[in-house]
């Protein structure tokens, strides 16, 4: 063991770099002696304990300020972005410490003497050469008023976070934060909610799908289809009789058809129904009683067309025949016409030349007259005989051709014209004749149709005269056989209409029974799998319920041990807390402070009372001193916890402890400050003046080094006093 | 193995317990070694889990209790028959059968007690009561269906008769040739003439465990109840 094993580390010096306050390099100098850092607000005094913390452990507990990262606010406050870095010295004796921190490199070293250690671990190393940790630090050798601020409120929760962070109990409040049993209770609970939810969800729906199917086996079972038959082997047995039943029809209509194909499911029953209706139109479409009747209705079509026609064919023929006859009878026939008219235009000819020659005597007499009249003669220049005197020759001759010319020639002239009527009315006769004629042959010949159509229908050839009776009686027989035919169609019509009824009530009834019990089975398979995914669940459940159990045992010890932890931390630390209380405090009534832990079902509370005198009442703290007073007792508390701690640093660094205190607090905490100056390194920072008086008046060592922060423009200015070490 | 004898008490409850008359117990006591006296319960209570399944207890686990009754609560006669594992082939066939049997012969049950016992006397007689039973699934809803149909028709007394018709002929399935009913009497049925079972020429065959388990799955698909129980017996 060296000489330097029981002594304790102190502090030689801290040099920052473009750290907060610092945006250069500054060194503070402490060469293990007590120290005051003094100045204004905003010079930088602070940054020196922060940058001690940071090189120290590279973190801080929490967010160093709310919503800003760590980077922000480490960084200089002029010269940002560049990078902070800092080293710590601490002396033992001969032996030097130095820990170094570098945020850009972001590196870690631990030097003593020779050796060096980097990262994990120079972390190790430092908690092991130091005796503690950080939790350590800030509770035993850092005092800041922000870590006790707590003590100051109403909240008990907040109060009693302030005394577990005071007690060191963070780690245990941790552990405890970790085991929540609840967590798991709660968990178990969500697993049996989420098997209860889809149990009643499963239900609700196996509910309603039951009630379909029995409303779909009602319809069944009220049109008598029996409990065998609803289900898919029951309805496929339904389909191969109907199979079979088509087939027989197939046979009695001479239909050959396929049987249907099997219907092992609800799956196959549409494709079966089209193969049904197909050979059900077969059946309808190609028995032989339709091959059958279609002749027989097309012959009742043709024989009712012929009697129809056959009398009228007869009829229209006697007619013309009969007005043909008339029309001889009253004109003649032909022969004679055509003798009749060669008659009269043999006539005709006659008459014409008598009509000439007439005119040739009257126009003898004409020229006779003309001839008279221009040269008297004494003879007739017709008949050439000497005429008597004084005969008047021109009148007689224009009277005689006069005559002649009126008489003769009418009555030629009108020979001529009756021969000329005569031929006229012959040759429209004839006309008419031609037309009858023609009459008679068209309605020959329409009749002769009929009757070659009759012996085509019939089979023979029918006299005209036994025509309609013969057609008529074809026809009767015919429908007579026809209505037989139709009696058969009709039955066969019935029979498939059987057939094709049934089918409809299995694909209307059966089917939707077949196809809901479907449904309901994977639903069934759906609830069976749910079960077995269920007693997962419930065994899932159950494991949580155990954790749950495990965990509260875990609880509720690590709960006493936090108790009996807490309260011995504060039974070796009370004498000097209560003697430190009255010194500061100065509560005239309540000289007694009392604090103690107590375990609770799911925490660790603390009381933290006063009395007045021992055995007096106990009364809250928080009811009974001033904020003040508060914030005395908690440094009270504080500086008897840290000089009870067990580590390696002769060190406590004390940052502006004057906060809320009066003036005879103030001095009454520079004596104590100063007291414990003289028995190890304190080191204090404030920007309290009179501290600062009150400081040196109560004996602040005199071989404390003094660091007068005079001002800051970015980096601090300081003025340090150093007397020589006494 | 299968019991040599088997003596019944049939209880078809809508309640949620059953009680046994002291003289309905005393009925159920055997003194052969290979008989055994049953409780049949069959709960109709509205509990989606137990309602229309059998449950078969040993009606020994009820001797010894003093008073003119005894009773008990469903769950404990569930938790009984989880100890008496040597009913387990004959719960396993009823309740394997159970639905499809009550489905085969619900409308038979309309008829009442006389016909549905004459019809069942018949079949087994003419061994024919197998091809009764549909292969097809029954349904859980269906047999729920059937089950309440038979209470609300006939009443919670007489569908407990027709209840117990049905379960004496659905254990004879099993290898019972002779089936006793006792409409008014004590026990409610009883079994006799176990077939499965006899000294008829064995062989002996050697399977692992799984194959074992398909040849009585494939005979249970194949209908074949009675070798499937005979296997399924031998395995351990």
């Amino acid at each position: 063991m060296s000489a330097n094993d029981n002594a304790r580390w102190r502090l030689a010096s801290v040099t920052i770099r473009q750290f907060r306050g610092v945006a250069k390099e500054k060194t503070y100098a402490f060469d293990g002696r007590p120290a005051m850092l003094h100045g204004n607000n905003g010079v930088g005094k602070s940054t020196v304990a922060v940058a001690l913390q940071w090189i120290l452990f590279g973190r801080f507990y929490g967010d160093v300020l709310p919503n800003t990262k760590l980077d922000s606010f480490l960084a200089p406050v002029q010269g940002k972005g560049k990078a902070y870095s800092g080293e710590v010295a601490f002396s033992r004796g001969s032996e030097r410490l130095v820990v170094s921190r570098d945020g850009g490199a972001k590196s870690f070293t631990v030097r003593l003497g020779k050796d060096t250690w980097s990262d994990e671990k120079a972390e190790a190393k430092r908690d092991e050469i130091l005796g503690l940790d950080m939790d350590t630090f800030v509770r035993a050798v850092l005092l800041q008023q922000s870590r006790i601020r707590g003590l100051l409120l109403d909240e008990p929760k907040e109060r009693n976070k302030a005394l577990d962070r005071l007690l060191g109990m963070d780690a245990a409040e941790h552990l405890l934060d970790l085991v929540r049993p609840r967590d798991f209770s709660n968990a178990a609970v969500a697993w049996r909610d989420v098997i209860r939810d889809e149990q009643q969800q499963l239900r609700s729906q196996e509910e309603l799908l039951g009630t379909q199917l029995e409303q779909c086996q009602r319809t069944a079972r009220d049109l008598r289809f029996l409990n065998k038959d609803l289900n898919a082997p029951g309805l496929e047995v339904r389909y191969l009789e109907l199979s079979r039943d088509l087939v027989a029809l197939g046979r009695k209509y001479k239909v050959e058809v396929d049987e249907l194909p099997p219907v092992p499911g609800a799956a196959k029953v549409a494709a079966v129904a089209r193969a049904f209706e197909q050979a059900v139109r077969a059946i309808r479409l190609g028995a032989e009683l339709r091959k059958r009747l279609t002749p027989v209705q097309k012959a009742i079509a043709d024989l009712s067309g012929l009697s129809e026609r056959s009398g009228e064919a007869v009829e229209a023929r006697d007619s013309a025949v009969q007005e043909l006859e008339a029309f001889v009878k009253t004109h003649g026939d032909r022969k004679t016409l055509l003798g009749e008219r060669a008659e009269a235009q043999e006539r005709l000819k006659a008459h014409r030349q008598e009509l000439k020659e007439a005119d040739g005597l009257r126009q003898l007499l004409l020229d006779a007259h003309d001839f008279v009249k221009r040269a008297k003669s004494r003879e007739c220049p017709v008949c050439e005989r000497v005429l008597p005197e004084r005969t008047d020759l021109a009148a007689r001759l224009r009277e005689r051709s006069a005559g002649s010319a009126s008489d003769a020639m009418e009555r030629v002239r009108r020979s001529v014209e009756k021969a000329e009527g005569r031929i006229e009315e012959i040759g429209a006769a004839l006309q008419d004749l031609t037309v009858l004629g023609k009459e008679v042959e068209v309605a020959r010949k329409t009749l002769e149709k009929v009757r070659e159509k009759a012996a085509e229908v019939l089979g023979a050839t029918v006299p005209e005269n036994k025509l309609q009776a013969r057609v008529d009686e074809s026809l009767g027989a015919r429908r007579e056989e026809e209505k037989k035919l139709a009696l058969a169609v009709e039955a066969m019509e019935a029979d498939l209409e059987s057939v094709d009824g049934r089918e409809r009530q299995l694909r209307a009834v059966l089917l939707p029974v077949v196809q809901k019990r479907d449904e309901v089975a994977a639903h069934e398979e759906k609830i069976e799998a749910a079960k077995k995914r269920h007693e997962k669940s419930e065994a899932r459940g159950a494991e949580m319920d155990r954790y749950a159990a495990q965990l509260e045992v875990i609880r509720k010890a690590v709960i006493g041990a936090k108790e009996d932890l807490a309260n011995e931390l504060l039974g070796k630390a009370a004498p000097r807390a209560q003697e430190l209380y009255r010194r500061l405090v100065r509560q005239p009534v309540f000289d007694t402070l009392e604090i103690e832990a107590n375990a609770k079902a799911a925490k660790v509370d603390y009381t933290f009372q006063v009395t007045a005198g021992a055995g007096g009442a106990a009364r809250d703290a928080r009811l009974v001193l001033s904020d003040g007073q508060l914030t005395a007792t908690a440094l009270a508390l504080f500086f008897a916890l840290a000089e009870s701690s067990q580590h390696a640093l002769d060190l406590l660094y004390v940052d502006d402890p004057t906060q809320n205190l009066d003036l005879p607090c103030k001095e009454a905490m520079a004596k104590v400050v100063a007291e414990i100056a003289r028995r190890r390194q304190v080191i204090v920072s404030t920007q309290d003046e009179d501290f600062v008086t009150s400081l040196k008046a109560e004996g602040f060592p005199k071989n404390a080094i003094i660091h007068h922060i005079t001002a800051w423009d970015g980096n601090p200015t300081v003025e340090t006093s150093a007397p020589a070490s006494v | 193995m299968l019991p040599s004898k088997i003596k019944a008490e049939v209880k078809l409850t809508t309640g949620t317990g059953v009680s046994l008359a002291a003289r309905e117990l005393e009925a159920l006591a055997v003194t052969d070694a290979g008989a055994v006296g049953l409780v049949a319960v069959l709960f109709v209570g509205g509990d989606r889990e137990r309602d229309g399944r059998w449950t078969i207890v040993d009606a020994a686990g009820f001797f010894g209790r003093n008073g003119e009754s005894v009773s008990s609560a469903r769950s404990a006669l569930v938790a009984t028959a989880r100890t008496q594992s040597w009913l387990d082939p004959l719960r396993r066939h009823v309740d394997a059968l159970w639905p499809a049997f009550l489905h085969a012969f619900v409308e038979s049950a309309e008829q009442g007690h006389a016909g549905l016992v004459a019809e069942l006397e018949t079949l087994h007689a003419e061994r024919r009561l197998r091809e009764r039973v549909p292969r097809d699934r029954v349904l859980g809803v269906e047999h729920l269906a059937n089950v309440k149909e038979l209470v609300r028709r006939h009443g919670e007394s007489d569908a407990g008769r027709l209840a117990q018709d049905l379960l004496a002929y659905l254990l004879a399935l099993v290898g019972y040739s002779k089936v006793t009913l006792n409409a008014v009497g004590v026990p409610d049925f009883v079994l006799e003439g176990c077939t499965v079972g006899d000294p008829v020429k064995h062989v002996m065959i050697s399977l692992v465990r799984t194959d074992a388990e398909r040849v009585v799955a494939l005979c249970r698909a194949a209908g074949d109840e009675r070798l499937a129980l005979a296997v399924e017996s031998k395995i351990r």
